[in-house]
């Protein structure tokens, strides 16, 4: 299934990525040191996909039932 | 959800010949200690120490059994069409927490650049997914990440984002990545802040998803890489050498109930998301609560709902860091300890598959054997202690405990056969290392036979010393004691004699008091029993000294004396990084100061 998104690709087509492919360990220019930016601007693209929780712990007591008359209980019962 | 699919004719054989030989090796320890014990009637002790013994030396024997299985299978062969090009989207995944932003952010660098290389930026993403929680690390992360995204033209394809509660921890972390990003990729390659992945790496991985519908996770054998110290060396030495072996003797009994080692893995993030939401267990910590060790879960969960979690040993290029000192290495291991006693109240789950419950009590099982390995030893002083028993040790200076009719010769057979289960499949593994030219990369065979004789020396010093910080530990998370998730301790990690004192001080004290008691009271024991509490008593200089520093040839790896590309680009732009950041900050500039 292909599931089409929105992402913030801004403006970095992949033509131009491929132009870094033999790109040198860099040091970053001294512009870098003044940004300070806000955290939002770095976030990933929205594209929201569901997690439902699992169950994982035995559900205790089911499929059990107390023996009639005996005072304890019985695997299995319906 | 794909069909369920049951294991192949392959791992049957595989699993069945690892149980049958650990049985067969405890049930045959379990009669050697009966035998010697007959001749004078068994009683309760004896049986204890049966029992003891019987569950041991299986476990112990399971372990050899990998190893065996290791050496005699071959790697899978995967051929890669010469012209293939993703047809997806992937997202490498970088769950941080209060880490050092220069050294993780170099990483990232390298494996772009690495990614590039490899043809694949199109189609690969990074994000990095902060759960840091120190204001001054978080605008640390910030400032170089900023830097990260001017160095590699990353805006767009590489993000960060921090939570604002680190609830479920870092699988907490990844699953608020997928609820809000999820479905803008079919893949996440899942990593640890100090892992590494060459770029031809993540390609494989991701042709091999693309290839196989219902392969829900595919996990690789990280290497670990950049030891320093005596102790960390060790251990890089042993991961490279031995853990392909028993790793790949570990796939062919996973087969496609494979493992997931929450790191270095790629999974299909329908898959994940459909089957491995975790909720809290309930009750309190440390048995209630975020699942801790939540990796081995999800790979339950994936196998429940009938996807296939393999585990391919054939892939390289993975690498990531390790404890560089014992102490280190022991509070990893007491996360560990609690997230696997946790899994205590997952073997019941329903619907998991066998072998996803029997993957639950190996890891129980790993833990719990040191408490047995100390109650064996224990009870054996106990047996000797009886009154009613004969003097096995009439002699003031005597090596071998002498038995009524000669049970000497069982008890001799019994510490020949624990310790070969030890020593012959890492010996074997050497022996097959020197024959098919492997060992070449470790220095050659020679060097590789002295890395091999050390390691297995300070295997034996250390064991001791992870029987008692296991064994605690043990004891911690039964008595209802939480020891939390500290974020690992990473860097060069040289500890003092006040900080070995602090961490081993109470191992000396324990093995002095034992090591004197049984000279007073049990002379003749004190032989049998040295290689025990010697070390015990030793616990500091082994400690301090191990985490020295350590220069080659001793325990040479094949990374060290032929990096791998993204290895040395991640070093080199480290190096360049530290010190761009060590000069801003002496003019007043630069990253904010953490802390």
């Amino acid at each position: 299934m292909k599931i089409e998104v929105t992402r913030k690709q801004s403006g970095i087509d992949c033509d131009i990525r491929m132009q870094h492919r033999n790109a040198q360990p860099a040091t970053a220019p001294a512009g870098a040191r003044a940004i300070m930016p806000n955290e939002v601007d770095f976030a990933p693209p929205l594209a929201p996909l569901a997690m439902p929780k699992q169950q994982i712990e035995a559900v205790e007591g089911r499929g059990r039932r107390w023996l009639p008359g005996s005072g304890r209980r019985m695997q299995g019962q319906p | 959800m794909p069909d369920r699919l049951p294991a192949d004719g392959a791992t049957r054989r595989a699993r069945g010949f690892a149980l049958v030989f650990a049985a067969l090796m405890g049930l045959g320890a379990c009669a050697l200690i009966l035998l010697a014990s007959y001749e004078d009637g068994l009683d309760l002790v004896d049986m204890l120490r049966a029992g003891l013994i019987l569950i041991t030396t299986a476990w112990l024997a399971w372990g050899a059994a990998q190893a065996l299985l290791g050496l005699v299978s071959q790697a899978p062969r995967f051929v890669r069409p010469p012209d293939w090009q993703p047809s997806t989207r992937t997202v490498v995944l970088i769950p941080i927490c209060n880490e050092d932003p220069v050294a993780t952010f170099a990483r990232i660098a390298a494996m772009d650049q690495s990614v590039a290389a490899a043809g694949l930026m199109p189609w690969v993403d990074f994000a990095v997914l902060s759960d840091s929680r120190d204001e001054g690390v978080a605008a640390r992360e910030r400032f170089w990440f900023a830097r990260l995204l001017t160095a590699r033209a990353g805006q767009g394809r590489i993000f960060y984002r921090r939570r604002h509660s680190n609830e479920g921890r870092k699988a907490g972390n990844i699953e608020e990545f997928i609820r809000t990003s999820g479905g803008a990729y079919d893949f996440a390659v899942i990593l640890d802040a100090d892992s590494l992945m060459e770029g031809a790496t993540i390609g494989e991985m991701i042709r091999r998803m693309e290839a196989e519908p219902q392969l829900g996770l595919l996990q690789t054998l990280p290497q670990i890489i950049g030891g320093r110290s005596f102790f960390g060396r060790a251990m890089q030495f042993s991961a490279a050498f031995y853990a392909p072996v028993f790793a790949r003797g570990l796939a062919r009994m996973q087969g496609p109930t494979g493992p997931f080692w929450g790191h270095n893995a790629i999974v299909r993030m329908r898959a994940f998301a459909e089957s491995c939401g975790l909720p809290a267990l309930s009750g309190a910590p440390p048995f209630g609560g975020s699942v801790l060790s939540h990796d081995y879960v999800e790979a339950a969960l994936l196998a429940r709902m009938g996807w296939i979690v393999r585990f391919d040993d054939d892939l390289r290029g993975s690498y990531e860091e390790g404890p560089e000192n014992l102490v280190a290495f022991a509070r990893r291991d007491r996360r560990w300890c609690q997230g696997n006693l946790q899994h205590s109240r997952l073997l019941r789950a329903p619907g998991l598959r066998g072998w996803s419950r029997f993957v639950f009590l190996q890891g129980i099982l790993s833990y719990l054997s040191a408490p047995f390995w100390g109650m064996f030893l224990i009870v054996s002083v106990l047996a000797v202690l009886t009154p009613h028993r004969p003097n096995y040790f009439p002699l003031p200076y005597q090596l071998f405990p002498v038995f009524p009719d000669d049970r000497t010769k069982e008890v001799v057979g019994l510490a020949i056969g624990i310790i070969g289960l030890l020593v012959l499949p890492k010996l074997l593994i050497w022996a097959q290392a020197a024959f098919d030219r492997r060992a070449e990369g470790f220095g050659g065979a020679r060097q590789a036979l002295r890395s091999f004789a050390v390691e297995l020396l300070f295997s034996a010093l250390t064991a001791p010393l992870m029987l008692m910080y296991q064994s605690r530990a043990v004891l911690q998370v039964i008595s209802g004691r939480d020891g939390g998730w500290p974020a690992n301790q990473r860097g060069e990690g040289r500890l003092s004699w006040n900080e070995a004192w602090a961490a081993g001080g109470w191992i000396a004290g324990t093995g002095a008091a034992a090591l004197l008691a049984l000279v007073v009271f049990l002379p003749g024991m004190v032989v049998w029993l040295v290689p025990v509490f010697l070390p015990m008593v030793l616990a500091m200089p082994i400690i301090t000294l191990s985490s020295r520093p350590l220069a080659p040839p001793l325990f040479s790896v094949p990374n060290e004396a032929a990096p791998t590309e993204v290895i040395g680009i991640s070093d080199a732009i480290r190096t360049s990084w530290e010190a761009t950041d060590a000069a801003e900050r002496a003019l007043g500039m630069g990253a904010p100061v953490s802390g």
